[in-house]
């Protein structure tokens, strides 16, 4: 991912700067006309399948001052090359917020024969305040062209709307002109832009009395960016560009409107100090909960636990005015818990402060040198302590104390503290994460098997497991959870659950009886030594994959198995071992017979959170071939050979 | 099990918002007693009570009113308390209330009418609806807690006149449904399931007729359950008569409602001349039947499926011109545009709308209105009745998708249409052919080139597949969904024949390796055929379990013809007796002999049924296993003696 910005000051004269644009002048697509080089474009030689694709998305975004606005004109035209596979690329969606207003939108279909077809029926569905304006193209057929252009305002000066290059179909050209008084100055992030590519041309526009720059991006060719598994925060890698106001100048004045971090740190402090306003009412709480406990570890581990387990999470904020009418209403959002989590331990002398983050797969990740609180969706409650220092996440129903849910586990944050408000680095509790099963099959000459398991679940892996937990669901549902009933037929005898949080562990003890683990055939017995697979499926089946794939943390599973043959049963034939390794990574499996006994074992690591781009081949390898060895089967002689 | 009240009434019922909806009746007090002991716990959630009333006006508009407790026991039960009612310009929520109390009955939450989420404009399967729905979030962290609720939905056509599913995937212990009725009104019910008659009452100027059933053990939840089978209670409601827009709807008996539903979709039919100049491509000298083929490949080519429903356009089809115009509409809208260019044609041809399978069957004693989700198109060319499904490109004229087949279609006729049965198929209309040459390789993996040819249903499937945008879901779906290749098979190739030339004898062929398919016992050799499945994942899925009906969607034949070349030195050994068997479920035979040096072992099997009912699940087990056996797995090979 390429990363960067650059701060445009537009009150100093671009010498040496400017560059006369060669490109394509902006916005010169005229609508409804339709070149033959574009009647004659098939689809691209990188993707050569593609039913559909961008031909041009072309976006002029004006930042105006008198009235203060962003104008977004925007002209989309696609093109469709096969009917039935592409038709989803005839229905359109342009989301924009309830004060937002939409101008001149109009649609129509061109087809090869030159007859268009307008758009007649739009419709807008909302949630909430967001609103989503929808309609479809009519009468698509192979070759059709599909346009659209729409004029976009709203007030959103200080962040400017990102501009996506990438999108869901292969784009052949995305253009993006940004045009602005040259009073206005903005920090630019460029996401995944290559760089020779991440610097605009820069026009001169306008007029004396209202003096204007023109900054114009341009990419072609980009590959579409369908959702995928394992995928982190779309928005940190989708091809993009995002603007941050800075300041204004006009004439002899200027205005910034970049607040150092110490700046934003003091403003957010005086804000959560009065949310944890109240403090004798709050130390009453605290000191009930406390229950005269001294030692600070415990201190922390009670008013964590209490929290986490009484006050119920929300995902929408009540307009919660502090932490006091939080609690007395019994809910409020994670970020809101973690606040009054942080003035509670305050009330007891531990020194506990706000910290900023960006979750790791849901919102686009903290980048410091943008001086905005919006890069942030969750607050998290840092405390210093000898013994349990560190950062707690109470809102989150997969935390387990004293550890951070995996998609806390970022970074970078901002920690609030005042004037030494600043980004910290984030450092977490070391925390080995993985599950073992440990398997021993008795099998019987008929095929079936009794089988006893003992399955632990360890770290991070607990949090697909947190009912089993909190909620004290049935022990017995955990089988269904592991194994596939489709696959292996079993009739469960017991199992037994038990939880150490000392070891950070869940374990079960199962018994199965196992009536048709085995085929017979000719005297011999073939079946899989397997009840469950470390990870269901391969989940990489995409030829090719434009994200990193994340898995929030490093972690390992173990498949251990070890088959007892009943008197008169040899092991015959056993399946070759397999080592597929990765750079960071491992699957493994090997069998061994000795005497009466078969010893599998199979062993997945995963020893990064985050691969790149360009290892997904080998990824998708050592899934294939993990996925695959599922199947391999053991053969065992009925009588002496 | 079905039993029809006919009663004086002139409201209409609806089906289709299937919603619990929680609600305190009246003001909700402060503290409520602590949580009653006799409940049950080891449920996620509990219904304790569910009370929906519909009173019947005099102008056959309705108000429903709905009051409900539910016993959250865990988080898994939480889902329960989250409410949605929607809204139209039909139907709308005029009150709503509704509390949390923990477990000793303090109040933790309430909420009114406008204290929710509301999202408008979306649609389970089109573009969009006009539609909103008004969501609560009724929750909190200490279990258990006693969720309760009321509101009240004025509708405007009895037409939504709401039925009653009181059973659900949780214990209800107790469930009401009243329905308050002008007396000199006339309507018809249809009873589903173990459903006691009502208690009838007379206020004077109404009659009330309450059902009521206690402890109502919950569903199982399991897989390939056949929807509305008759193991669900359900009561359904008909009046004789009732409005929707501006249309009346006589629904004393099938032929009624078909000349009501005529009435509505005649005006729409008119062609105009884009239509008109369309239909100059289909000639006139060739028969009907080919006309109608003409005719389906130049619509599919130019119309697509896109549903939007607005006001009374959620059942009336839109004029077929403007249809044709936008190339687009639903299915009523599709199934309007072929029954009115058909007409034009002088082909006899109709709308009929029907329930689809997936909804469950239609109570064909009930003359319900608003029973049908679907509509496809009837023409009856040479004294035949065929059938066209013009939401299904795939399919040919004469051939509808699987979810249309055996079921009930109402025929809208001026001179009153009735239920008519779509036919259904047989195994051996939906066939696939699996021709599988075999290599063993020295690694022990054995290298496969496979074609498929398949007919019916499947073809159908396979076209689908075909047109995917992303390949790799093509190639996904052919690897599981169609050819029934094991995960671990690795495809290298799939070579598909051009469109043109694609049909039911065309192969897909596919190359590739399934590793670790050799096994050398002694001086045997077991080559393995698990690497396509003979069995599907309906007839593996926890049957030992089961206790309802399984469905299995439609009857399927499969052949499969592997040819293994023999390794020097080797050859076939066991037992090369065909086999057969046969019952009520399917045939099964299998044969497995030595050609040319070549191993030929050849598995054809036919299954009968498109679900298998609650008392016949045993038996099906049972045949089961004996195909598991009969079919065989591994291909034993022994050394040549010299």
């Amino acid at each position: 991912m390429a990363r960067g910005h650059d701060s445009f000051i537009c009150v100093f004269v671009l010498v040496g700067i400017m560059l006369i644009a060669a490109a394509a002048p902006v916005l010169a697509q005229k609508w409804g006309e339709v070149s033959s080089a574009e009647w004659q474009i098939t689809p691209p030689e990188k993707m050569p399948e593609a039913p559909a694709a961008i031909l041009f998305d072309l976006g002029e975004m004006t930042v105006c001052f008198d009235p203060f606005e962003t104008i977004l004109e925007r002209h989309v035209r696609i093109k469709i090359f096969k009917k039935d596979a592409g038709a989803d690329a005839a229905t359109i969606e342009i989301p924009c917020l309830e004060k937002d207003r939409i101008k001149g939108l109009e649609a129509q279909t061109i087809s090869p024969g030159g007859t268009k077809t307008p758009v007649k029926d739009i419709f807008t569905k909302k949630v909430d305040d967001v609103k989503i304006m929808t309609f479809t193209f009519p009468v698509i057929e192979d070759g059709a062209i599909l346009e659209y252009r729409y004029r976009l305002i709203n007030e959103r000066l200080w962040e400017l709307d990102p501009w996506y290059f990438q999108s869901e179909w292969y784009t052949f050209r995305s253009h993006l002109s940004v045009v602005m008084h040259v009073g206005f100055s903005y920090d630019v992030v460029r996401v995944n832009i290559p760089i020779a590519m991440q610097n605009p041309v820069i026009k001169e526009t306008g007029s004396i009395r209202v003096p204007t720059k023109t900054f114009i991006w341009e990419l072609t060719d980009l590959m579409p960016a369908p959702d995928e598994p394992y995928m982190a925060a779309k928005w940190d890698f989708l091809t993009s560009l995002r603007f941050n106001l800075v300041g204004f100048s006009l004439y002899f004045d200027s205005v910034s409107f970049v607040l150092t971090w110490p700046e934003i740190g003091e403003n957010v402090e005086k804000w959560s100090r009065r949310f944890t306003g109240h403090d004798k009412d709050l130390a009453l709480i605290a000191d009930s909960l406390c229950a005269g406990e001294v030692l600070s570890h415990k201190k922390i581990k009670l008013l964590y636990t209490w929290i986490g387990d009484k006050i119920e999470t929300r995902a929408e904020s009540e307009d919660i005015d502090d932490a006091l009418e939080l609690l007395r209403l019994g809910h409020g959002t994670a970020s809101e818990k973690n606040l009054a989590l942080a003035g509670l331990l305050r009330t007891q002398g531990i020194i506990a402060h706000p910290v900023f983050i960006g979750r790791r797969d849901e919102h686009a990740l903290f980048n410091p040198d943008i001086h905005r609180l919006s890069q942030f969706d969750r607050i998290l409650c840092y405390v210093c302590d000898d013994s349990l220092g560190g950062l707690y996440d109470a809102g989150d129903e997969l935390a387990i104390f004293p550890y951070l849910p995996p998609k806390d586990l970022v970074d970078l944050g901002l920690l609030i503290n005042g004037d030494s408000t600043g980004p910290v680095t984030l450092q977490h509790f070391p925390r080995p994460s993985g599950t073992s099963v440990t398997s021993s099959l008795d099998l019987r000459p008929d095929g079936s098997a009794l089988c006893s398991a003992n399955v632990i679940i360890q770290g991070y892996d607990l949090s697909a497991y947190m009912k089993f937990i909190k909620d004290s669901l049935p022990a017995a549902d955990i089988v269904d959870r592991i194994i596939d009933k489709s696959q292996v037929e079993y009739t469960l005898q017991s199992a037994v659950r038990k939880y150490e949080p000392e070891t950070d562990q869940l374990s079960f003890d199962i018994i199965l009886e196992l009536p048709h683990l085995g085929a017979v055939v000719d005297e011999t017995v073939f079946f899989s030594p397997f009840i469950t697979e470390m990870i269901s499926g391969n989940v990489f089946s995409s030829e090719r994959r434009n994200f990193p794939i994340d898995f929030c943390y490093p972690r390992y599973a173990r498949l251990r198995t070890f088959v007892r043959l009943s008197s008169g049963m040899t092991a015959a034939d056993l399946p070759a071992d397999i080592m597929e390794p990765i750079p960071d990574g491992l699957f493994s499996r090997s069998m061994k017979a000795a005497g009466n006994v078969i010893e599998v074992k199979a062993r997945l690591d995963l020893r990064k959170s985050l691969y790149a781009v360009a290892e997904y081949d080998g990824m998708k390898k050592l899934f294939e071939t993990m996925s695959a060895s599922y199947a391999d089967k053991i053969a065992v002689a009925l009588g002496q050979r | 099990m079905f039993g029809i009240i006919r009663l004086k009434f002139t409201c209409r019922s609806l089906a289709g918002v299937a919603t619990i909806l929680l609600f305190l009746a009246g003001t909700a007090a402060v503290c409520q007693p602590p949580v009653s002991e006799n409940t049950d716990d080891t449920a996620d959630a509990v219904i304790l009570e569910q009370s929906i009333t519909y009173e019947v006006n005099w102008n056959g508009a309705g108000t429903e009113t709905v009051t409900g407790k539910i016993k959250i026991n865990n988080s898994e039960g939480r889902d329960y308390g989250y409410i949605a009612i929607g809204e139209s310009s039909f139907e709308k929520v005029t009150r709503f209330s509704a509390a949390v109390h923990d477990a000793s009955g303090r109040l933790v939450l309430s909420r009114k009418k406008d204290d929710c989420q509301r999202v408008c404009g979306y649609s389970a399967y089109g573009l969009y609806a006009d539609v909103c729905y008004r969501g609560y979030t009724l929750t909190t962290n200490t279990y258990p807690y006693i969720v309760e609720y009321a509101y009240t939905r004025e509708t405007k056509s009895s037409f939504f006149w709401p039925h009653w599913s009181p059973q659900t995937n949780i214990p209800v212990r107790l469930a009401r449904y009243t329905a308050i009725v002008p007396s000199d009104t006339v309507f018809s019910i249809g009873v589903h399931g173990d459903i006691p008659p009502p208690v009838v009452g007379d206020s004077g100027k109404a009659r009330i007729y309450v059902w009521q059933l206690t402890d109502i053990p919950p569903l199982a939840d399991e897989d390939y359950s056949v929807p509305g089978s008759d193991d669900l209670m359900m009561l359904l409601f008909s009046p004789t008569h009732l409005r929707l827009g501006k249309y009346d709807f006589a629904c004393r008996d099938w032929g009624a409602i078909s000349q009501s539903y005529d009435k509505m979709v005649r005006p729409i039919l008119k062609l105009g001349k884009d239509e008109t100049a369309l239909l100059a491509d289909v000639p006139r000298d060739i028969s009907r039947r080919r006309q109608c083929e003409t005719l389906h490949r130049l619509l599919a080519a130019r119309m697509r499926y896109v549903a939007i429903e607005i006001g009374v356009g959620g059942w009336q089809p839109c004029p077929v011109s403007e249809t044709f115009q936008r190339g687009y509409g639903d299915c009523k809208d599709l199934a309007a545009v072929y029954a009115a260019m058909l007409s034009s044609l002088g082909i006899d041809s109709r709308v009929a709308y029907l329930k689809t399978r997936s909804l469950g069957a239609t109570d064909s004693l009930l003359p319900v209105i608003n029973q049908f989700n679907h509509a496809i198109t009837m023409a009856v060319i040479d004294n035949d009745t065929v059938w066209i499904d013009p939401t299904c490109r795939t399919c040919p004229v004469g051939d509808l998708p699987s979810n249309d087949e055996d079921v009930f279609a109402l025929v809208v006729d001026s001179a009153g249409g009735g239920l008519v049965r779509t036919p259904s198929s047989t195994a051996l209309d939906n066939l696939i052919v699996r021709k599988a040459d075999i290599d063993i390789n020295p690694d022990k993996s054995i290298a496969v080139r496979l074609e498929l040819t398949a007919t019916g249903n499947i073809e159908h499937y396979l076209s689908s597949l075909l047109t995917e945008s992303d390949p790799s879901l093509t190639k996904a779906g052919i690897q599981s969904g169609l050819a029934g290749l094991s995960s671990a098979f690795s495809i290298d190739s799939i070579a598909v024949p051009p469109d043109s030339a694609r049909g039911p004898v065309e192969p897909v062929t596919i190359y590739g390796r399934m590793p670790n398919a050799i096994h050398l016992v002694g001086d045997k050799q077991y080559v393995s055929l698990e690497f396509i499945s003979f069995l599907r994942g309906c007839e593996k899925a926890g049957l030992s379990e089961r206790a309802r009906p399984l469905d299995l969607s439609y009857p399927r034949a499969v052949v499969d013809s592997i040819s293994l070349t023999l390794p020097p030195g080797w050859q076939l050994c066991g037992d090369e007796t065909p086999i057969q068997i046969s019952d009520d479920f399917g045939r099964l035979e299998c044969d497995c002999r030595t050609v040319d040096g070549k191993a030929i072992i050849t598995r054809r099997r036919e299954a009968n049924a498109y679900t298998i009912a609650a008392d016949q699940l045993k038996s099906y087990r049972d045949y089961l296993q004996a195909v598991s056996k009969a079919a065989p797995e591994r291909i034993v090979l022994c050394r040549v003696l010299r």
